[in-house]
């Protein structure tokens, strides 16, 4: 076993680019005949929320606790997928209602490398600005889901509330916790809450309705305040679960399998089991930030574990 | 909001392939043959899907090999349903012109792979050549709608395996029309099969292939054909590309507790 110093150094392996030196990589797609990495359901009546892709990021076994590299590589084989290239979605998520646009998680901006940062060029291919945005919402203040959300130490949705749970805001605040973990990500959580602090929605406790139909669902363990989304419309409803699982296709058939990302892996192990049983008691749909673009769908038992099941395509009317 | 295109990008090797949707599909119930609703409901139920939103879906695509560009199928043009005849809009939203099809590989003469091969009477794609099975086009000799595809079109047919550009073999699938033929595409070790109309509703079909359809010329040799390839595709590991799986149409089957399933091929991040 891991100490859980090493566990939180694990972020020290990234990619970090210092915010001095963000260069412009968010420009998202490239080239003339780019094609957008954006997909929008509409939910209920009134609705829809749009898949937008930060690009992808390589977790492998190294990054994981409670399986081998050999263990790794089987679980990964089984999920046609190569274990020697494999990478996580990096996903946010635009949610439209009641003539609001939110967005819960705002991608890495230029704060992870240059294969990810797409999502601003993402969400301007849907037609939207930044200046657009009332709300930004965050699932937890991991540079992967908050990053973008400032841009040279600035803010980058000028009109936005930022939503973010105590427990979150409390942990990424206290030097105690910086001195055990990784610097880069505690700097990049106190920009992101001192360029908001002035519009900072601090929620607390298990479930708190931030907009009509938006409700929170507090996911301990990833991150103290890991936080998940209910958007219900009509009798559609579907749970963005954020950082549920990183490794999709090891972590869904082997939830005990925890990553070094992870504050408090096993808490963040316990609440992964408790909402995968929920999830498929529920029939639930579910969108997650690091499941393969889009991310969609419903979770159904398999073997000791679970797999995805992909929600279907949306077409459009 | 501003509409997005329903493309992606895929590859096989140095092969470069684009799905382009034509829009969903109104199929359902009524369009199987060996199947009463409530089995119908239960199979589509256990793929987390629900008979009353359920849709197929309509794919084409285009694959780059070598200095060809290739398209596979056109679409509909809008004939069956207003949601449907979008394959245009969306070649041209993944950066393609219709002067750049050199060829156009038509699976099988049905409306919904060769009506958008027609732009008011005349070749939609004015400097292809058109690869069709000699079955099909002997089979469809009395369809106005072939016929004149057949017109518009330079075109020659095949019979049996056939190159069709580097890296693409014709693979004929008879049954739900007598010529009817996916494409194999194979660069270096990598392999990915165009099995066109091989299901028609995936759910349903994948659990139970011997549930044929009404729009099969031959329902007998079209589920022998089905259970064949499903059997080797199976066994292969070789991933996909259906006309009617829903968009982009890619993925991998497996075996399933019953029948079979489809598996959705990972995102590639190419745009």
């Amino acid at each position: 076993m891991l100490t859980r110093r090493q566990m939180l150094a694990t972020g020290a392996a990234l990619p970090l680019v210092p915010a001095t030196a963000r260069a412009a990589s968010h420009t998202g797609t490239t080239g003339t005949n780019a094609l957008a990495d954006a997909l929008r359901f509409p939910l209920g009546e009134d609705m829809a929320v749009t898949v937008l892709s930060d690009g992808a990021l390589r977790i492998g076994p190294e990054a994981l606790q409670g399986i081998d590299a050999e263990g790794y590589a089987t679980l990964m084989q089984d999920a046609y997928r190569d274990p020697d290239t494999f990478r996580a979605a990096v996903n946010g998520f635009l949610v439209e209602a009641n003539g609001e646009k939110m967005l819960i998680d705002a991608g890495t901006g230029g704060a992870m490398g240059p294969d990810l940062g797409r999502l601003l060029g993402n969400l301007s291919a849907t037609g939207t600005a930044p200046e657009d945005i009332t709300r930004v919402i965050a699932t937890h203040l991991h540079p992967d889901h908050v990053g973008g959300a400032v841009e040279g130490g600035e803010a980058v949705f000028p009109n936005a509330e930022l939503t973010v749970h105590e427990q979150e805001r409390a942990f990424w605040t206290e030097d105690v916790n910086m001195a055990e973990g990784s610097e880069q990500f505690f700097q990049i959580a106190r920009t992101v809450l001192d360029q908001y602090s002035d519009r900072l929605n601090v929620i607390s406790g298990d479930e708190v309705e931030v907009a009509p139909g938006l409700t929170s669902m507090f996911l301990p363990g990833h991150t103290p305040g890991h936080t998940g989304y209910v958007l219900n419309s009509g009798d559609q409803s579907v749970l963005i679960w954020a950082d549920i699982v990183h490794a999709a296709p090891v972590q869904l058939a082997r939830p005990e399998v925890t990553i070094g990302f992870d504050v408090n892996p096993e808490q963040a192990a316990e609440t992964r089991a408790a909402l995968l049983d929920r999830v498929v008691a529920d029939r639930m749909m579910i969108a997650g930030s690091h499941i393969d673009f889009p991310g969609m769908g419903h979770i159904a038992p398999e073997g000791e574990g679970y797999r995805m099941v992909n929600a279907a395509y949306p077409y459009r009317a | 909001m501003t509409r997005l295109p329903d493309a992606q990008r895929l590859h096989v090797g140095a092969i470069r392939i684009t799905a382009l949707s034509d829009g969903p599909l109104p199929l359902g119930l009524d369009n199987l043959k060996g199947v009463d609703a409530p089995e119908y409901a239960r199979l589509l139920h256990m793929h987390h899907a629900e008979p009353e939103t359920w849709r197929s879906g309509l794919n084409a695509f285009v694959i780059e090999t070598g200095d060809r560009t290739i398209l596979v199928d056109a679409g509909v043009a809008g004939n069956m349903g207003e949601q449907t005849g979008r394959v245009p809009a969306n070649l041209e939203a993944a950066g393609f012109s219709p002067e750049d099809i050199d060829t156009v590989y038509v699976t099988h003469m049905h409306a919904d792979h060769i009506a958008g091969l027609m732009t008011d009477g005349k070749a939609a794609f004015p400097k292809a050549h058109l690869r069709v099975h000699q079955a099909d086009k002997d089979h469809f000799a009395g369809n106005d709608l072939a016929q004149s595809v057949l017109s518009a079109y330079e075109h020659e047919t095949f019979a049996g395996e056939t190159d069709i550009a580097p890296g693409l073999r014709a693979l004929p699938l008879p049954g739900h029309t007598p010529g009817h033929s996916g494409l194999e595409i194979m660069d270096g070790d990598k392999t990915m099969l165009i099995w066109t109309d091989i299901v028609h509703i995936a759910p349903v079909q994948l659990a139970n292939p011997e549930i044929g359809t009404g729009f099969d010329v031959d329902i007998d040799a079209a589920r022998a054909t089905r259970k064949q390839i499903l059997d080797r595709v199976t066994v292969d590991r070789t991933p996909i590309l259906g006309s009617h799986i829903t968009f982009p149409g890619a993925g991998v089957i497996e075996a399933a507790s019953e029948g079979y399933r489809f598996v959705p091929m990972y995102y590639t991040h190419d745009t």
